[in-house]
């Protein structure tokens, strides 16, 4: 559960690196507040400022202008020593000279917890990650995903208030990813600590997060939970960013979606306040094809098989290519193919109206 | 894994000039050294090759009287420990230089680092023996130091500093200084700062963040430079003999004047076997404490 006390509040923070004209915009005006106990991921391509803004949390850059606070108190000039957040890095950054244990008790020893105390708080986040018996090692004998859960039990040593991930799953593969994806969650169950998680990969943030901030280009895109980003998505860039979509064009009149000749279908879009032209956005899994009955007429144009889905691109009759997934369950829908005449229907609320001004974008 | 004869031949050939070289200019004079360290000194210098005798290791602890008898000599061994002292003390000056300066260059900017080891490489560009004249007009009574001194009034009298184990001091901490940054510097070009950054992240201030993080990963580089210093130092020739005036006498020049003037090459022999075993026990005390993996 999270709790509805604010941990960070990001106050209109700007990134400038350079001077004057020359000066690079890295973070523009970004304003938004992290909940207590939440799992919030900061999601965007790179270069999309995400990764400073964690490293401005963190206290390893300067805030060019606004403000960033923790529990209302200002961290402006505070040095990363000095701010009771710790970072979990993307390269682990494990002291090789250390062992296991003295990597973890290190936060705690700087911290000026006594060394009686420290065992048993070493021993506890050592079961937490579930590496027992690997207090004795160094990290160049572990594997990459067992640094990566050094690298976790010794931020989560100090008890930090806030605990700030790098794109730390990023160097593991798939199947460790998916493993570690689920571990993170529990600790952050278990700990009640808030987590900032950056991260470039939509299904990791999808998958984790209490809510996500999309950010492009500096700036920030849409704040929601999950199912906010990907049923609702903002604009065209966070539509196109998370999962996939088909961009068209339409009419609303009357109560239903027009498009051209390829007909029209009823009560299908979300927002329908308004009539007149429409930037629309959908889901391919939420159309469906059907080579009979009533839709929208279009011709298949190509089909990706991949067992438990059929990806269809169909090109509508007024000219749009358009996406559509249909899984393929007990075989009830027979196959169609390249070059067949198809009908596409849709479920309620299928089709997002997209703001006006992402039109020509 | 074994290598077919064929390629083991073309290895050995391969590594023929470094082995001959090493053995002719290496092996062969230390054996040779070793064996003339236990012959009878000549006359005129030089040895007799046919007669055995442990004197020159005899003579180094103890003084044989006229009656044969045996009376304990500190003489050499005052010599053995101020050089000693010497070149610790070298060492540790450098070090104390030497580090900060290559923690500053490390830090700086990529462009800025390459100049700054240049200029740190510059006095390599003249020979030493030159920059020890130079040292000997710096420091001599009336010199630039001693006058500049007097002018500004800081000073009575003469300085009185050249041909004294202080201006030995002086050339040595001057001369190995180079020896000491570079190897510090490459072991701190390498480290990765991000974890520097993880100690900040850790709650560590700048001086927890150097002392547990900086310092045991520039070890390395560390221990090479205070090698590299402390050994050159220790059987150094001319510096003592040109800045001490061949009044505080170390091991190198005690060991020239055995070969030249005073004409007994074995115990000049002997001399040499005895430094090389003292830098070596240096060597192995001076890594058994600071090359074990630490936290052990």
């Amino acid at each position: 559960m999270t709790g509805n006390r604010v941990a960070i509040d990001v106050d209109h923070v700007c990134k400038r690196f350079g001077h004057d004209e020359h000066a690079v915009l890295a973070l523009d005006h970004i304003a938004l507040s992290i909940r207590e106990n939440e799992f919030f991921t900061l999601l965007g391509p790179s270069g999309c400022g995400k990764t400073t803004l964690l490293r401005m949390i963190a206290g390893f850059e300067d805030v060019s202008s606004g403000d960033i606070r923790l529990y209302g108190e200002s961290l402006s000039g505070k040095l990363p020593f000095q701010r009771p957040v710790n970072t979990v890095f993307q390269s682990y950054a494990l002291f090789p000279h250390l062992t296991v244990e003295e990597n973890i008790a290190f936060g705690l020893e700087m911290r000026g917890v006594k060394a009686a105390d420290i065992k048993p708080i070493v021993a506890e986040k050592l079961e937490l990650v579930k590496l027992g018996g690997f207090a004795r090692r160094r990290p160049h004998q572990l594997s990459g995903g067992q640094q990566q859960r050094v690298a976790l039990a010794r931020a989560l040593a100090p008890s930090p208030k806030v605990l700030l991930l790098d794109e730390s799953l990023s160097a593991l593969d798939l199947k460790l990813r998916k493993e570690m994806q689920v571990e993170l969650k529990r600790l952050q169950r278990e700990t009640g600590i808030t987590f900032v998680f950056v991260t470039h990969d939509q299904e990791e943030a999808l998958t984790m997060s209490d809510r996500i901030a999309v950010m492009s280009a500096g700036k920030l895109q849409q704040v929601g939970s999950p199912e906010d980003i990907y049923d609702r998505p903002a604009n065209r860039f966070v539509a196109d960013f998370i999962g996939e979509t088909s961009f068209l064009q339409g009419r609303v009149a009357d109560g239903l979606l027009h498009f051209g000749e390829a007909g029209s279908l009823p009560g299908t879009v979300l927002d329908q306040s308004h009539d007149g032209h429409a930037a629309l956005a959908v889901r391919p899994e939420r159309l469906q094809l059907s080579t009979s009955g009533s839709g929208l007429h279009g011709v298949v144009s190509e089909v990706v098989y991949r067992g438990v889905d059929t990806v269809y691109t169909v090109q509508l009759a007024d000219g749009q290519p358009c996406r559509v997934r249909n899984t393929n369950d007990s075989g009830a829908v027979r196959l169609a193919r390249v070059g067949e005449r198809v009908q596409l229907s849709a479920q309620p609320g299928a089709f997002h109206r997209l703001q006006e001004a992402d039109h020509v974008a | 894994m074994s290598l077919d004869p064929q390629r083991r031949l073309r290895r050995r050939l391969l590594l023929a000039p470094t082995t001959l070289t090493l053995l002719l200019f290496m092996v062969l004079p230390m054996l040779l050294m070793a064996w003339m360290s236990v012959l009878a000194p000549d006359t005129y210098g030089g040895v007799r090759w046919k007669e055995w005798s442990l004197d020159a290791y005899v003579q180094f602890l103890y003084e044989r009287d006229l009656d044969d008898s045996l009376t304990l000599n500190s003489d050499y061994l005052q010599i053995f420990g101020r050089s000693f002292l010497l070149a610790g003390f070298a060492t540790v000056v450098t070090l104390l230089i030497g580090f900060p300066t290559a923690l500053y260059i490390a830090l700086k900017e990529e462009k800025t680092r390459q100049r700054l080891i240049l200029l740190i490489s510059i006095p390599f560009w003249t020979n030493l023996l030159v920059r020890t004249y130079a040292w000997m007009l710096l420091l001599r009574n009336g010199g630039l130091i001693d006058s500049s001194l007097s002018a500004l009034g800081l000073s009575q009298g003469a300085l009185d500093v050249l041909y004294t184990p202080t201006a030995v001091a002086i050339g040595f901490v001057y001369s190995f200084l180079p020896f000491m940054v570079l190897p510090i510097y490459t072991s701190l070009e390498k480290m990765d700062w991000r974890l520097v950054e993880a100690a900040f992240d850790l709650g560590a201030n700048r001086w927890q963040a150097l002392r547990r993080v900086i310092l045991p990963l520039a070890m390395p580089g560390i221990v090479a430079g205070c090698l590299l210093v402390f050994i050159p130092a220790i059987g150094s020739y001319y510096i003592p003999e040109l800045l001490g005036g061949g009044k505080s006498l170390m091991i190198g020049n005690l060991i020239q004047n055995q070969f030249g003037t005073a004409r007994n090459w074995p115990f000049g022999a002997a001399l040499s076997f005895m430094l090389l075993a003292l830098v070596l026990l240096a060597m192995w005390v001076y890594t058994k404490r600071f090359q074990r993996p630490p936290g052990e």
